[in-house]
């Protein structure tokens, strides 16, 4: 993707990208239109034991079993109650099919590359590794999200849970 | 199944197998190779950072490649590959940083690799030493590099190691480490010409002759005919069709499940939907049971190659191997059967590598010249077993305990307590190996412990058995198929998981009988029949936080679960439900998870996560069941008490209607659904596993008010005057150990034996057999006529000891209304008193084996040593008769055994046993 990004950058004649945002708590995130496969509302979640606690559990997604992350835990960001406008972001990235349990899905927006700002060092409400780059709409910063680093932290973060368990508990 | 057959190696066998072969090589390297391009990037862009599992890819790709390549004669192949493996060797070995150079030489090798195989049939002409010279040079220059003596000192030990295993006269030439194993292959591969040649002169052992190219273009033409010739019966399918189909008759068992769920909670419609439905249930069992077919291959396609790889093995290795081999026709599913020839050959080498002795300690050994190994395939408990068998030196225990102490695995106390059969099991072990040499044969630290891995992948084990001078047994265990798993469905935490049914031993339930559960030093045990099972709660084990709606401790259910040689009870809130689940894999974040084997979609569309019995074992850290014998035997001297206690089956027709009956009389209980059902006439009977099973119901004996229909039924086994017979039980409810000894008899009621209280409900005591009369009259009229008829005639004076009241009386009643004069005594030591007072009354013992003060077979033995007595005929009754206890019986000198409640095949046996007295 961020190759991708870097094409659309360096290419003045690109067409516009499309985000889709999000809310987890009061964060706006945004990811890539490409990314998303669809959104829906199965909450049915089913708890794994010992798995990361980034991940919520998993859900039955028309006959394939889809792994649903929790997004307040990966970017460490506090969780005020559960919204009633919960659903479930489910984002393809290179085939590989991943959940996100978001409190909000905001809207799609339609923007031109040069409006992103790249890697800006005053974005401090999440953590670094996952800003791909900020859009400024109006007064609020959406947080646009690298997917890949998404599936990378989370796979380090089990793989860890599973030489020391007593990480999680 | 377990004919043998031993293949016979003539020209055009090998030929074929050789075309074969060569093309298998061709796809598995194909895809080897397509993955390196990328993994070695990824070892480039780590640098001195090294990856060791992407170099181990990477070292046992290259490594598989280089090992077939050398058994299909494919030289340049073998050449390119083992010098590309030393190079991955020293990068694994932190030897040799993987700088841009390097890993651009090592691709430079992966690329003619891929040339050489894609040109499979005229790669042994070209020349490859320039690739070769380069890869060599990595060598020299990382030994230029300083690197620790210790390691050094171990190179050259394993280089000496190989060169006297190569027995030859040169070994001694040990010069510089990078040219000695060169060397030392070099002298081997003259030796193996060698023997080829002297074995082609004696002829003992048919092999090909030409070149390998010839024998390919040979095997060709031939394949094409018998493609020819099967073509009327066959078609080609794509796997990936064939896949397709699988996961869609998958779904289409999902989607019936649902549609069953959601008919079965409204269940008042009564309208013919109900038809429509069971046929689409039965025609999608069918459908994916066909399917499942389609997969299944003979295990006949792995073993095929090993001839050749035998007759390889015994030429490079000097020594005189033959291989037989059994149950090539086991089936199972494709998936595994080419998942398990990796894991295979790398064992059938290591068993002539490591297990077969040479001809001259053979001899010393005072063994025949010729070491045998065995490949075997059988069913059993509906899995598959592999079992290597070779008659080689075996495993020395000792020097596994010593080599892991050497290595960290274990400590020397550990160790010590160590049994020897663990001990051997050892070389499974991480960084494990037996040998500290490295010969082309099996191979250089691509250890056992990979062979373990990939044979747990599919969800198999292996376990090794060995005896020191006589041989080892290797044996894998595997299932049948991947796909679809019969499972128990648990609730724990009202969260569904699936137990799958392989690793189920049984269902226990407390029913409020915690003192079935006991605990020792601080952990629970569950006493079962006599023996003592580790019990955990799978909440714990899971490390679940408690629920909201605790489940009590009485009211949980166990689970009773065996994964390889241990075996252990889980205990889980409810048992829902049997279910054919299907495996639906989890994404990659939760795939190593060790508790879990997978995921599924139950009937209801709720995920559910499947355990992995063996992962669950390995948490707890189970240790063996028979490092208890003990406890085991306090225990049981503890539970013999005044109560009856026999183990009973319970079963209801209806909430109206109870029944029990004597488990030791029963074969085993089957679970089935009603539209199995077929009838010829108007009786009931039950296709299954290629027979048929006659069924009985309670009502066609004995009045019942009412009985349930129900979707699922089971069906009670057992057998009478040599037939099976099913009897079936809408609800079953337990099985269990109930106290008879208040029961009370009923007269007038052939079938019924009694009625007790069990659970506050009244519950009938079925006879079996009696039931089984009155429905099945005709059965029985052969033992009738000549029984009833002798016993009117000829009353015999039978005396019976039995300490069951219960079966007492059962028996004493069938005898007295046969005509016999019966007398009763409750213990062996009371019934030898009236033998010896009486020693001439009686015409007939009739023993049960296990009583009080003094039992069965030791009544017996006192019985034929008294002269006056000796040949009074004895028949001990018995549970369903195992063999060992009727053979313990006739060594005391017991003359037949019968089971308690038999009653046609006891009276039978009572006339055979008298027919002198009369």
């Amino acid at each position: 993707m961020t190759a991708n990004i870097e094409a659309t950058l360096t290419d003045q004649r690109s067409e516009t990208i499309q985000l889709v945002t999000f809310r987890v708590n009061q964060i706006i995130l945004g990811v890539e239109i490409s990314h998303v496969q669809e959104i829906n509302r199965h909450l049915d979640i089913t708890g794994v034991p010992q798995a990361s606690p980034m991940i919520h559990g998993v859900v039955n997604l028309r006959g394939d079993v889809v792994t649903v992350l929790d997004p307040h835990r990966v970017f460490g960001i506090e969780r005020e109650g559960i919204d009633a406008d919960q659903r479930n972001l489910i984002l393809n990235i290179d085939g590989e099919r991943i959940g996100v349990l978001v409190d909000q899905v905001s809207d799609i927006l339609t923007i031109h590359p040069s409006e992103l700002s790249r890697r800006p060092s005053n974005v401090r409400s999440i953590d670094r590794q996952f800003v791909e780059s900020v859009y400024l709409r109006d007064e609020e910063i959406v947080v646009v999200l690298n997917a890949f680093q998404l599936l990378e932290v989370v796979e380090d973060h089990s793989a860890a849970a599973i030489a020391n368990p007593r990480i999680n508990t | 199944m377990n004919h043998e057959h031993i293949v016979t190696l003539t020209k055009d066998y090998i030929a074929m197998q050789d075309a074969e072969l060569i093309c298998e090589f061709v796809e598995e390297a194909q895809e080897h190779l397509g993955g390196i391009e990328m993994q070695l990037l990824q070892v480039e862009a780590l640098g001195a950072d090294i990856n060791d599992d992407l170099v181990n890819t990477v070292f046992r790709a290259i490594h598989s490649i280089k090992g077939a390549a050398g058994f299909l004669s494919l030289v340049e192949i073998n050449k390119v590959a083992h010098r590309l493996e030393n190079v991955l060797g020293k990068v694994r070995e932190h030897q040799l940083v993987p700088d841009p150079y390097n890993v651009d030489v090592m691709l430079k090798a992966a690329d003619r690799l891929r040339k050489l195989i894609e040109s499979v049939d005229s790669s042994n002409d070209t020349d490859n030493g320039a690739i070769c010279d380069s890869l060599d040079s990595l060598l020299t220059k990382s030994d230029a590099a300083p690197s620790t003596p210790a390691v050094t000192q171990e190179i050259r030990v394993e280089e000496k190691v190989l060169a006297d295993e190569s027995s030859s006269p040169n070994a001694d030439a040990i010069a510089t480490p990078d040219d000695t194993s060169e060397r030392a292959e070099a002298t081997l591969a003259t030796i193996k010409t060698e023997i080829d040649k002297q074995v082609n002169e004696s002829g003992t052992t048919p092999k090909s002759s030409g070149s390998p190219k010839a024998a390919s273009s040979k095997a060709k033409g031939s394949a094409s005919n018998s493609r020819a010739n099967s073509s009327d019966t066959t078609i080609r399918v794509g796997v990936r069709v064939l896949d397709r189909l699988m996961n869609l008759a998958g779904e289409l068992v999902l989607s019936r499940n649902q549609l069953l769920r959601v008919l079965g909670e409204q269940s008042t419609t009564g309208s013919n939907i109900d038809v429509i439905v069971s046929g689409l249930d039965q025609v999608t069992t069918e459908l994916q049971e066909t399917i499942m077919q389609t997969r299944m291959q003979p295990i006949g396609n792995v073993f095929n190659k090993f001839p050749r790889v035998i007759r390889d093995l015994s030429a490079s290795l000097g020594k005189n191997i033959t291989l037989k081999m059994e149950g090539t026709e086991v089936e199972t599913d494709k998936t595994i059967v080419e998942a398990i020839a990796d894991p295979l050959t790398h064992l059938v080498r290591n068993s002539c590598d490591h297990g077969i002795e040479t001809p001259q300690v053979r001899a010393e050994a005072g063994k025949p010249d010729q070491g045998t190994v065995i490949l075997r395939a059988f069913h059993k408990a509906g899995k598959v077993m592999i079992e290597i068998l070779d008659d080689g030196g075996g495993m020395d225990p000792k020097r596994f305990r010593a080599n892991a102490i050497k290595k960290g695995v274990l400590t020397e106390e550990a160790a010590k307590q160590m049994s020897d059969q663990d001990a051997v099991n050892l070389i499974f072990a991480p960084g494990f190996s037996t040998a500290a040499s490295v010969t082309s044969v099996s191979g250089r630290g691509v250890g056992m412990d990979v062979v373990r891995t990939n044979i747990e992948n599919i969800g198999g084990s292996v376990e090794v058995e060995s005896k020191r001078g006589l041989g080892s047994t290797i044996r894998i265990t595997l299932p049948l198929t991947l796909a679809i798993v019969p499972s128990m469905i648990v609730s724990v935490n009202d969260q569904p998981y699936a137990l799958p049914q392989a690793n189920i031993v049984e269902l226990v339930q407390t029913g409020g009988q915690e003192k079935r559960i006991e605990t020792v030093s601080n952990s629970e045990v569950l006493r079962l029949r006599g023996s003592l099972i580790p019990l955990f709660r799978l909440h714990e084990a899971l490390s679940l936080r408690a629920s909201s709606e605790v489940v009590s401790r009485e009211e949980s259910q166990l689970v009773v679960l065996e994964a390889g040689r241990s075996r252990f009870a889980v205990a889980v809130d409810r048992v829902l439900d049997s279910e054919e689940i299907v495996v639906k894999p989890l994404g990659r974040h939760l795939k190593n998870l060790p508790l879990l084997a997978g995921s599924t979609i139950l009937g209801d569309g709720r995920v559910a996560m499947i355990l992995d019995a063996a992962g669950i074992a390995s948490r707890m850290a189970i240790v063996n069941e028979s490092d208890s014998p003990s406890m085991e035997s306090a225990h049981e001297s503890m539970s013999a008490g005044l109560e009856d206690k026999q183990r009973m089956v319970l079963f209801s027709l209806s909430e109206h209607d109870h029944f029990a009956v004597t488990m030791d009389i029963v074969s085993r209980i089957e679970r089935v659904r009603r539209e199995a059902f077929d009838s010829i006439g108007d009786r009931q009977v039950l296709q299954y596993r290629g027979g048929t099973l006659q069924l009985l119901e309670v009502n066609e004996a004995i009045p019942v008010k009412f009985v349930d229909e129900t979707e699922h039924l089971h069906v009670i086994v057992f057998k009478v005057c040599g037939h099976e017979v099913g009897l079936i039980a809408p609800h079953l409810n337990d099985i269990r150990d109930c106290d008879i000894s208040r029961i009370t008899e009923v007269s007038g009621q052939n079938g019924t034996a009694g009625v007790t209280v069990i659970e506050n409900r009244t519950t009938r005591i079925l006879d079996l057999y009696g039931i089984t009369e009155s429905a099945r009259p005709e059965w029985f009229a052969r033992f009738k006529a000549s029984a009833e008829k002798d016993a009117e005639q000829h009353p015999l004076r039978i005396l019976i000891c039995e300490d069951s009241p219960f079966f007492l009386g059962f028996l004493t009643r069938t005898l007295k209304g046969e005509g016999h004069q019966v007398t009763a005594c409750e213990d062996g030591a009371e019934g030898w008193e009236v033998l010896v007072d009486e020693a001439n009354e009686f015409d007939l013992l009739l023993t049960d084996v296990e009583m009080p003060v003094l039992d069965g077979l030791a009544l017996t033995k006192r019985v034929r040593d008294d002269a006056r007595l000796r040949d009074l005929p004895v028949i001990a009754l018995t549970s369903l008769a195992d063999l060992e206890s009727i053979q313990r019986g006739q060594e005391a000198g017991v003359n037949d055994y019968q089971v308690k409640m038999n009653k046609p095949e006891l009276l039978a046996s009572i006339l055979r046993l008298t027919v002198e007295v009369r």
